[in-house]
């Protein structure tokens, strides 16, 4: 009666390599994810429009209109019941795709536990948009840090290609970890900037992704299945959580196998963390998302001055890679992790407390700086990026305390 | 072998067509295991794995579990006065009230709760609700086996 | 309609072994309205948070022999509009037999239904789903200790419209959520009550026979919220019918036709069904005469307006 291993699930992909054919395009952010949402063909999409995921749910709706699509598509009334319904289908046993951002991700935060509880392989977009109040529709990742606790495997695109690759990527990893996916990418940066990157043909994305063969569904013809019990007093549900976590830590390793097998279809790579300029970096920057191109730019102006920086650039969030993150920055005399969200109250941002906890964990004791940058979509200006490199300086040589207590808002005085 | 469970047509038949070596066969699987009614019994030792995968479970197995403790009424049938007319079954919150061709047949006392619907709905006077320690042989309760309630740790 | 004989021989989709109160009413509202589903019909069942659905999936027991799916309060219809959605995206995939047919139904308590889950349930009703939606309608949110919804009645105790000195219980008159599901133009929409059987039995085998949302509201008796006794459960619910306190109707593409039976076409007085249930004991009482007068207006006027609708005048 066990949860299957991962090594057993995750079996080669179906894919002849010598039939692969990519193409390059110009389009957004979310048009690459809409795109990758028509090769992989889902049999349920239930979703509601918010900017700035509209385009998707829009492009989605034409591919259906002219019969591109056999997904029976389900236009909600709101983000809850977008994942409600989702949930329905995944459980019915069909592949269950949406979207969402911010406000949406946050109506249907309940839904977002009973998904991973009911360990549904939902894959889900989401647009990163700045949590109200204040209002706004641009782009950080308030409203993911909000999901972050919520079982939900989570990956980190930089631009649209990523966002592309992960959709892929998530449908596999979803089914053989049993757990729900969130690619993310970046709210009008990535959605809806237009950038270059390449698709691969229709059929080998079909194949790569293969049959879904679902456990235990709704709609088989024996053995009805009951789904969403009430776990009644006593250690039931602790044990049912703790199934939980066993198979998010195990989702690491499938990730990652995923990713190289997608990797060896495409030729491009997958790391939970990639790595920029850190072998011989005294001082790192650790970052997500579309900013880490800011700060890749930054490390190679600096370096031609002859300052020793880095940047490591985290794509699975969760689960967190605490290994990979910490043998990356093992070096560095100093490090400031980068938040595009906060966490109030707490002694530094969300991805600094991920990065703390790693990095205590790997014994590695070094000051560590929390910034908060670019919420609400504000500009992350390569000057800021400078500064921080700059106080890194100040902190490994003098040493102002292992981690001071807070977190610093780039830009804003 | 798991079973070809969806009615399934086409790409995903039994012979699991379309898989490649070491990918997941395509006929459905299940987490439930096939004792699961058996394993009820012993829950409370259920370890971590033990529980199928989002804690699924199957259908119908509440009949395993006996609510007839809960009576302190029990309807007597007297089927020589019973019509057949079925009201009682058809009435009934528990589904206590057997039935085979068209028939009643008698009362399930391991889910009957004793509500006294069937005895109130009937109308040929063929259910008659008595108090359940009427209906035993010795009393359910003895006040001598009662234990002392004391105070305390 | 089939008789209650050929009924008899559909296998019980709620089985025994559930914990719901002794002479609870949500439990015979299931019981028969999944007779009107046919016996050789395939059902998938999801049901809203709540009484019904907390007794009868105790984990590891399920007292529902069908499959079945809880997902929260509010999205019962959601949920069973995705199952439904997955179904018609696998058959058009050809993983489904196209010639397999499977009835989708979804239940929900007043609370899950009048309120938390009204939008929902609209948004499913609007979007055409092939689904059946009832809603166990026993006046207050049960399960978590007898509030009141907005399917309360006007002058109910409940234990958040108290009955003090200077309230007397809910002052709202209670929604007409039938109607508002006719408004959605879905092919049927009735309400009925389970002390007439025969009606509601009638009522689900059209709902369930219907390509397309069906709606079934079913007077469901809570003896415990009530304070009334569990044996007279059935009996309650007749009389809530034959005192037009809840009128038995349905609406049928659009046309409203009563199904009153032959027993209730002479309404008797409303304070012959109150004064079986503790929770409008107070209305007795000399002080709230007025309020008691109001509450037979009220009902007199909404049978008076049905009639009206269904041409009967």
């Amino acid at each position: 009666m066990t949860d299957t291993t991962p090594t057993a699930v995750v079996g080669a992909a179906a894919v002849d390599l010598s039939a692969v054919e990519q193409r390059t395009i110009a389009s957004t952010g979310n048009l690459f994810v809409a795109e990758a949402f028509r090769q992989i063909d889902p049999d349920a999409v239930c979703a509601y429009p918010i900017t700035p995921q509209t385009t998707i749910v829009e492009e989605f709706a034409k591919f259906v209109a002219n019969g591109r699509v056999h997904t029976e598509y389900v236009t909600v009334e709101s983000e809850h019941s977008a994942m409600s319904a989702t949930i329905g289908a995944s459980a019915a046993g069909g592949r269950a795709f949406t979207v969402t951002s911010s406000q949406g991700l946050a109506l249907m935060w309940e839904e977002l536990h009973i998904a991973s509880g009911l360990r549904l392989p939902i894959v889900m977009i989401n647009a990163n948009r700045a949590i109200s109040a204040p209002i706004n529709i641009h782009g950080d990742h308030s409203d993911v840090m909000g999901a972050r606790d919520s079982g939900w495997i989570i990956l980190m695109a930089e631009n649209a290609q990523e966002a592309y690759d992960n959709t892929i990527i998530a449908t596999r990893v979803a089914e053989a970890a049993r757990l729900p996916v969130m690619p993310t990418l970046d709210g009008f940066i990535t959605t809806h900037s237009i950038a270059r990157g390449q698709v691969a043909d229709d059929a080998t994305v079909k194949a790569f992704v293969g049959e879904y063969v679902p456990d235990d569904s709704l709609l088989r013809s024996t053995s009805p299945v009951m789904v969403g019990a009430f776990a009644n007093l006593g250690p039931t549900y602790m044990k049912v959580k703790k199934a939980e976590r066993d198979a998010i830590d195990a989702s690491l390793p499938i990730i990652g196998e995923v990713g190289a097998q997608w990797a060896s279809v495409i030729g491009r790579d997958y790391g939970h963390v990639e790595s920029y300029g850190v072998d011989d970096a005294d001082l790192v920057v650790v970052i997500m998302g579309s900013a880490a191109g800011n700060v890749r730019a930054v490390v190679r102006r600096l370096r031609e001055q002859g300052q020793r920086v880095g940047v490591v650039k985290v794509r699975t969030y969760r689960p967190f890679p605490a290994a990979d993150l910490a043998a990356a920055v093992s070096g560095a005399r100093a490090i400031a992790v980068l938040d595009r969200a906060e966490s109030f109250g707490a002694p530094a941002g969300p991805l600094a407390l991920d990065t703390l906890a790693a990095l205590y964990g790997a014994g590695i004791q070094v000051p560590v700086r929390s910034y908060l940058y670019g919420l609400g979509g504000a500009d992350v200006r390569l000057d800021l990026v400078e500064q921080v490199y700059a106080d890194l300086a100040d902190v490994a040589d003098d040493g102002d305390g292992l981690l001071n207590p807070t977190p610093r808002y780039l830009g804003i005085r | 072998m798991p079973e070809n469970n969806t009615g399934v047509q086409g790409a995903q038949g039994a012979s699991g067509a379309s898989a490649a070596p070491g990918a997941r066969p395509c006929i459905p699987t299940t987490t439930i295991p096939v004792d699961f009614r058996d394993a009820t019994a012993r829950f409370g030792d259920w370890d971590v794995a033990d529980f199928p995968v989002g804690m699924a479970g199957v259908a119908g197995n509440s009949v395993d579990y006996v609510t007839g403790g809960w009576r302190s009424m029990r309807p007597v049938w007297d089927a020589d006065k019973c019509k057949h007319c079925l009201l009682c079954w058809v009435n009934c919150p528990d589904s206590s009230i057997t039935v085979a061709d068209e028939q009643m047949t008698g009362i399930d006392y391991d889910h009957c709760k004793g509500c006294g619907i069937c005895a109130v709905e009937c109308r040929f006077d063929a259910l008659d609700m008595r108090p359940e320690h009427e209906c035993h042989d010795e009393p359910v309760l003895d006040a001598a086996a009662e234990p002392e309630i004391t105070q305390g740790a | 309609m089939a008789t209650i004989k050929e009924l008899s021989r559909t296998r019980d989709r709620l089985v025994g072994g559930h914990r719901l109160c002794a002479g609870c009413g949500a439990s015979i509202a299931v019981r028969q309205v999944m007779l009107g589903a046919g016996a050789d019909t395939e059902v998938v069942t999801a049901c809203a948070t709540g009484c019904l659905e907390v007794s009868t999936t105790i984990y590891p027991y399920s007292s529902w022999d069908t499959p079945f799916i809880h997902n929260a309060f509010e999205n019962a219809a959601a949920t069973i509009s995705g199952v439904e959605a997955s179904f018609k995206g696998l058959q058009r995939a050809g993983k489904i037999d196209p010639e397999r047919k499977l009835k989708f139904v979804a239940f929900g308590g007043d609370g899950g239904t009048y309120d938390i889950g009204l939008q929902s349930l609209s948004g499913a009703m609007e979007r055409g789903h092939n689904i059946v939606y009832v809603c166990y309608d026993n006046g207050a949110y049960m399960n978590t200790g007898i509030q009141r919804s907005s399917a309360t009645p006007r002058g109910s105790w409940a234990t958040t419209s108290e009955v003090g000195s200077v309230q007397p219980g809910k002052p709202q008159r209670r929604k007409d959520l039938t109607a508002i599901m006719a408004a959605h133009h879905i092919p049927y929409a009735a309400q009925a009550s389970i002390g007439y059987w025969q009606d509601l039995v009638r009522k689900a085998e059209k709902a369930f026979a219907v390509e397309g949302p069906a709606f079934l509201n079913v007077f469901a008796p809570c003896p415990r919220g009530w304070r009334c006794d569990g044996a007279q459960t059935t009996a309650i619910a007749r009389l809530a019918v034959e005192t037009a306190f809840w009128p038995v109707f349905e609406v049928e593409d659009g046309v409203w036709r009563l199904t009153t039976p032959a027993r209730a076409r002479e309404p008797r007085p409303v304070a012959e069904f109150l004064k079986t249930q503790g929770r409008f004991k107070h209305l007795f009482r000399p002080e709230n005469a007025e309020l008691l007068e109001e509450i037979q207006r009220d009902v007199d006027e909404y049978y008076a307006g049905l009639k009206r609708l269904a041409g009967e005048e």
